[in-house]
């Protein structure tokens, strides 16, 4: 499995991260930025997920350092186990 | 109502490269988005615009109320424009990723107008539009241009067309996102027409949304109902293959004249498409993910969803699900629709053994129902080289050349082909195809009733959940009588046009999730407005008679089933079927349709030839 955080602090403790189950519905990514997000950009949620290039059809999964709320609702709204809160 | 809720209309002149802004409209919320958007704006050009090839044939994309919010299942692309197969105002339908997209960057609708002297595609970013040259686009098929302009420009989503659309066959699309089909009927002909090889957009503005924290919470609602749906896991790997018990008696062969063998049939089904499963794929904000893609030899390759292929490949005789998924891959990537393109094959094939075409029409050969000649008409069609020069005209295009009796042998509804063969079990999905003002379409009026054998009682919790009162479902689905399909239709439909105006997806896990108060509520809570259940139902009775209206003007009135119907489906080594009602206790004639359209115009208050009354137009402020 390949895992993609950046510049997190402590959301690899948090998440299980599976970008091999994302299927690009970006429930994540929407509910992040329509709770956290400045100004309802799309830009501001912590958590971004980005098409590949060349493997047109799979997707990298990316948080930025301002993710520490900790809200987990990104886990929580994915419907395909990409992001899993972790047990315990 | 409060504007600032919703985004601009765009509208682009292809004569003239311009491209202005406009509001939406003040009686946005009678018709909300989506499809109801789409007909809106058609009626200003429905009785003015008659030929498919106009330039002033605009073609209309629209996103649904709820798109680009959290609401699951959420991102419909709504289409309309005058169809070059049957020449009906025919609204289109698609999953993939551009409605929520063209939202994000600020838009509820495009209107576009026109004819480019040039190839063109058009690039949205955010409020930065521009059109851009397509010259080395143009000839492409639609995955390589959609994988060039995803590359191009990231985060995107792309309606693209492909060769056939460049060639104006009449039955062309186009894809949303390479992995959903959008205008079975010449959508992508009218692209081709227009000189626009594709649409991309970019945004990154989500909808504002009045009431926020009850929008969240009554989406997260629906969210949880499909996540806890006892099949959702045979639904993440079949999709709309789940029906097969159903759809595997449907699959007729050599131009609906014969049903497939059994044993080709079990090497189409459901078990033999999932070992070419590579990845699920999800339309944005849906949690019911069932496009996917697939692997038959190369390189895996993005599909729309796989009984598709099955239903295809059993027109033109594929022996397999393997050489059905390729063939429905190849005709996705020209850019054509893969039921029609073999529908019209299989036609040309009867009207050479009734004699209406010679071998001088056909460059010599005998033709004959084998995979080896559906593939070469196919080609020759696609090519436009010879008789396929002809058939790219669809069924009704050349009523002097092909004569009556070559139109008879063809096998529609206004010029379009079934998407099944009906004979099996005539339901809902007949039905709704019938009624349908763009001829046969898939999911247009999708109830439980699509699948035979439903009880009465679980009809009627169907319909009560799509705000049917106990009397009427009590009336629809009797526990002693026979289903009226005339009737339940008529709900369905209304219930289907209101989730199209949301944006969302009418496929049965995700319209069984939501129900007209919930939607309703979701509607109120983004655009800060009053609205209930019975007003979601209205936008969709209102909807769906405009619908109706719009196609008026063209004179698509009538339905009729083809005679080929009233004849019995041959099936090897078994008894012939023959067209029944949904109990399968009554012979189902030309005198039986009739009734129940009848009584069909009659619920909905129209005339006896179909068409929409002034009491009607008064009564639901249509368009005009």
């Amino acid at each position: 499995m390949k895992m993609l955080l950046r510049d997190i602090n402590h959301a690899p403790d948090k998440f299980q991260v599976s970008e091999h189950n994302c299927c690009g519905c970006l429930h994540c990514m929407v509910v992040c930025a329509e709770i956290w997000g400045e100004g309802s950009s799309l830009n501001s949620a912590r958590v971004k997920v980005c098409r590949n290039t060349g493997d047109y059809y799979g997707y990298s999964i990316y948080f930025d350092s301002d993710c520490r709320s900790g809200c987990k609702l990104c886990a929580k709204w994915c419907p395909y186990g990409a992001l899993q809160v972790k047990e315990g | 109502m409060r504007t600032d809720c919703l985004g601009k209309i765009l509208n682009i002149d292809l004569d003239n490269a311009h491209i202005t802004e406009t509001n939406v409209l003040d009686n946005y919320q009678d018709y909300l988005g989506g499809m109801g958007l789409a007909n809106l704006l058609a009626a200003r050009y429905a009785d003015r615009v008659t030929d498919p090839f106009s330039s002033i044939n605009p073609l209309i994309v629209t996103v649904g109320t709820l798109a680009g919010t959290p609401a699951p299942s959420s991102s419909r692309t709504s289409a309309m424009t005058l169809m070059p197969l049957n020449g009906a105002w025919g609204s289109a339908n698609a999953g993939g990723g551009f409605a929520a997209r063209l939202k994000w960057a600020g838009y509820e609708a495009l209107v576009i107008t026109g004819r480019s002297p040039k190839p063109v595609y058009l690039a949205i970013d955010n409020t930065a539009v521009k059109l851009l040259p397509a010259d080395a686009l143009w000839g492409k098929g639609i995955l390589e241009t959609t994988e060039t302009l995803w590359r191009q420009h990231k985060d995107s989503s792309v309606i693209a067309i492909g060769p056939a659309g460049e060639k104006k066959i009449t039955f062309a699309l186009s894809l949303v996102d390479n992995m959903a089909t959008l205008g079975r009927g010449g959508l992508g002909a009218v692209m081709g027409d227009k000189g626009l090889k594709a649409v991309v957009v970019k945004g990154t503005q989500l909808p504002k949304i009045v009431h926020k924290s009850k929008f969240l919470a009554l989406a997260q609602d629906v969210h949880q109902r499909m996540r806890k749906l006892s099949w959702r896991n045979q639904w993440l790997r079949q999709g709309v293959y789940l029906g097969w018990s159903r759809w595997k008696e449907e699959l007729s062969t050599e131009n609906f004249s014969r049903r497939l063998p059994s044993e080709q049939i079990d090497r189409l089904s459901p078990q033999a498409y999932e070992k070419h499963i590579v990845r699920p794929l999800a339309c944005i904000s849906c949690p019911m993910a069932d496009k996917a893609t697939v692997k038959t030899g190369g390189a895996a390759k993005p599909i729309s969803y796989g009984l598709q292929a099955a239903l295809s490949g059993a027109r033109w005789g594929a022996k397999d699900i393997s050489q059905a998924l390729d063939g429905m891959i190849e005709a996705n990537d020209y850019g054509v629709d893969d039921l029609t393109l073999y529908a019209v094959v299989g036609w040309a094939i009867d009207m050479y053994q009734a004699g209406i075409l010679s071998k001088e029409d056909t460059g010599g050969r005998a033709l004959a129902h084998t995979a080896e000649e559906y593939g070469l008409l196919a080609r020759e069609i696609l090519e436009r080289r010879g008789l396929g020069d002809l058939l790219a005209e669809g069924f009704m295009a050349n009523k002097e050349r092909f004569g009556e009796k070559g139109i008879e042998l063809a096998v529609h509804i206004r010029g379009m082909d079934l998407i099944s063969d009906p004979r099996p079990h005539s339901s809902g999905f007949l039905f709704s195809q019938l009624t349908n003002p763009r001829g046969p379409y898939v999911v247009q009026g999708n109830s439980p009733a699509f699948t035979p054998g439903k009880k009465p009682a679980s009809l009627r919790r169907f319909l009560l959940s799509i705000g049917v009162s106990e009397d009427k479902a009590k009336i629809i689905a009797p526990d002693d009588g026979e289903l009226d399909l005339a009737l339940l239709v008529r709900h369905t439909e209304d219930w289907y046009a209101a989730v199209s105006s949301l944006g969302v997806c009418a496929r049965q896990p995700v319209i069984q999730c939501y129900d007209p108060d919930s939607a309703a509520r979701m509607v109120a809570a983004v655009l800060g407005i009053d609205f209930n259940g019975e007003d979601l139902l209205q936008v969709g009775e209102r909807v769906w008679n405009q619908y109706r209206l719009n196609n008026g003007h063209q004179g698509q009135g009538q339905e009729i089933l083809p005679d080929q119907l009233y004849q019995p489906l041959t099936v090897p080594g078994s008894e012939d079927y023959l067209l029944k009602n949904y109990e399968q206790d009554r012979k189902v004639t030309p005198q039986y349709v009739e009734n129940s359209l009848q009584r069909y115009y009659a619920k909905r208050g129209w005339d006896n030839k179909g068409r929409v009354t002034s009491k009607n137009i008064e009564r639901l402020q249509l368009s005009q």
